[in-house]
């Protein structure tokens, strides 16, 4: 497979303060970079280069010919279209055929829990439904190259799980993807390769570092109360919390899949997940 | 041509959401109302003041517009569209609309308040030509406005203050450019940077018809001065682009 995107000994100034120094970064198809980096580092910033709305002080960005770009930016600036106005403007805008745009529309709004509030205007969505709406407008007419700033931020955990799958899914037939985050359960699920941004250098890492305390912290909804846990659970879990409206598990990062699954087989819906230090 | 039409009605729902257009729109009514109660008057010299009231008032909803407008969908705008330009093009296309209805509703008061008057309020009989000239002489002053607008922009000038000081400068002694040069000559030098909307109130005050040549030279006079504002507006742009 041919890289999509090359960033090739990229630096850059602003206002006399070097911001990166000899950055190189390549990305081909079925990949997913994930930059980290402390807050400030860069990241936003370095995604914006890679979406070419930047100039380059020095280097140079290599986009594969007609290749789509998806963008999502941290946050969405609210106004007060309604997010089917805005996601089919959007669409329009991007050369999208009208029939299938509302249906596409309709798709993944469902598909994320986004189709209740389609007609709400955008600056009456709480923080979560509007990360919805900019990750939908991100893929809604499949790209080829999808550049993502903290996606899963204010997302409930089945959510997190359903842009996941998404992703993984896009991944996996010839999307490649560049997340900016710092978030380790979403590296682990998707990244093909993981950077560090420090120093103004872009850093390879073989893995996230993983201490051997942290473990998977798991919150699932109870009702209706009847439900029972699973038997597998004694097995799986390091800790449970059985309270009266939710299960907080805790398992090593091993075993939550298999936790997860368990779970939701048994009728809990996951609301959400985190690392934790035991 | 299906991005673009998505483009003017994104603008559309997004000038009534912030509520820019109401401000303006009062403000032409009031002018227009203004208008009909100073009579006996000329109507080329009626029709010269209402250009330099829709100059402040379209650079107003220009500016107030874009000073509203998120970056972050701004920056979502160019990359679908994949050009800046694109996404100037179909914003400058969409205020010289509002501003087209501006004129038309301008153009149709003042008809009406010849008709309410027995087709004797301007002092003259008014013929075809006259309403053509007109129409044609207010949209002349939609480019200058929209330009100077959209010239201290965020992007441009991130100190808000000074943007909107500079914007306010640009207009007040763009429009009373001439009259400051009866008193003070050397103004004449700096009259070229401002734009040139008292000049070209001017050019249609010296005669009490419209003249094609009158028309022409506003017409050029708010073009050139549009694509040189413009010009520097895209160089800074591309330079800047978006960093953070």
């Amino acid at each position: 497979m041919g890289s999509v995107l090359e960033l090739r000994d990229f630096s850059q100034k602003y206002q006399q303060r070097q911001l990166f120094k000899r950055l190189n970064l390549t990305i081909d198809r079925q990949a997913c970079i994930a930059i980290t980096g402390q807050n400030g580092a860069g990241k936003t910033t370095l995604l914006n280069v890679l979406a070419g709305l930047t100039n380059i002080d020095r280097g140079t960005l290599v986009i594969a010919p007609k290749m789509r770009i998806g963008y999502m930016a941290e946050q969405l600036a609210p106004n007060g279209l309604t997010p089917k106005t805005y996601l089919r403007l959007l669409g329009e805008l991007d050369q999208f055929s009208n029939r299938n745009l509302e249906v596409q529309i309709n798709q993944l709004a469902y598909e994320f829990g986004l189709a209740a509030a389609l007609n709400t205007p955008l600056n009456q969505l709480s923080r979560g439904s509007l990360q919805k709406v900019n990750f939908v407008q991100a893929i809604l007419r499949t790209p080829d190259i999808l550049l993502l700033d903290e996606p899963l931020t204010g997302q409930d955990g089945t959510t997190q799980m359903r842009m996941i799958h998404w992703l993984k899914d896009y991944r996996q037939k010839g999307g490649a993807i560049i997340v900016g985050t710092n978030n380790a359960f979403l590296i682990e699920q998707l990244a093909t390769e993981i950077y560090v941004l420090d120093a103004m250098r872009l850093l390879p890492i073989e893995e996230l570092p993983q201490p051997e305390e942290k473990v998977m912290r798991l919150e699932f909804a109870t009702t209706p109360r009847s439900l029972a846990l699973p038997a597998a659970l004694q097995k799986l879990a390091l800790k449970i919390i059985d309270g009266t409206r939710y299960v907080i598990l805790y398992a090593n990062v091993k075993n939550s899949d298999e936790l997860i699954r368990a779970m939701l087989k048994s009728g809990f819906s996951l609301r959400g997940l985190r690392y934790e230090v035991l | 041509m299906k991005s673009f039409s998505a483009q003017l009605r994104l603008h559309q729902k997004m000038v009534f959401d912030n509520g820019n257009l109401w401000g303006p729109l009062l403000f032409w009514v009031v002018s227009l109302l203004f208008n009909y109660g100073a009579q006996p008057q000329d109507f080329v010299g009626s029709l010269a003041l209402l250009l330099m009231v829709l100059f402040v008032l379209m650079t107003w909803l220009t500016y107030s517009y874009i000073n509203q407008f998120p970056l972050p969908m701004e920056k979502l705008l160019i990359l679908k569209l994949k050009q800046q330009r694109r996404f100037y093009l179909g914003l400058i296309s969409y205020l010289s609309l509002l501003g087209l209805i501006f004129v038309l509703i301008g153009i149709l008061s003042l008809a009406v308040t010849d008709w309410l008057n027995g087709r004797q309020a301007f002092g003259r009989g008014l013929n075809w030509w006259d309403w053509l000239g007109g129409t044609l002489m207010l949209t002349s002053v939609l480019p200058v406005s929209v330009m100077t607008g959209l010239f201290w922009q965020r992007r441009i000038l991130a100190n808000r203050r000074i943007a909107g000081l500079l914007t306010i400068l640009m207009v007040v002694l763009g429009s009373f450019g001439e009259a400051i040069v009866k008193y003070w000559h050397p103004y004449l030098y700096i009259l070229g940077i401002l734009p040139p909307v008292s000049t070209m109130a001017q050019l249609f005050n010296t005669l009490g018809t419209i003249s094609l040549v009158d028309i022409l030279l506003a017409w050029a006079m708010s073009l050139g001065y549009s694509l040189v504002l413009l010009l520097i507006d895209q160089l800074i742009l591309r330079k800047r682009k978006f960093l953070f």
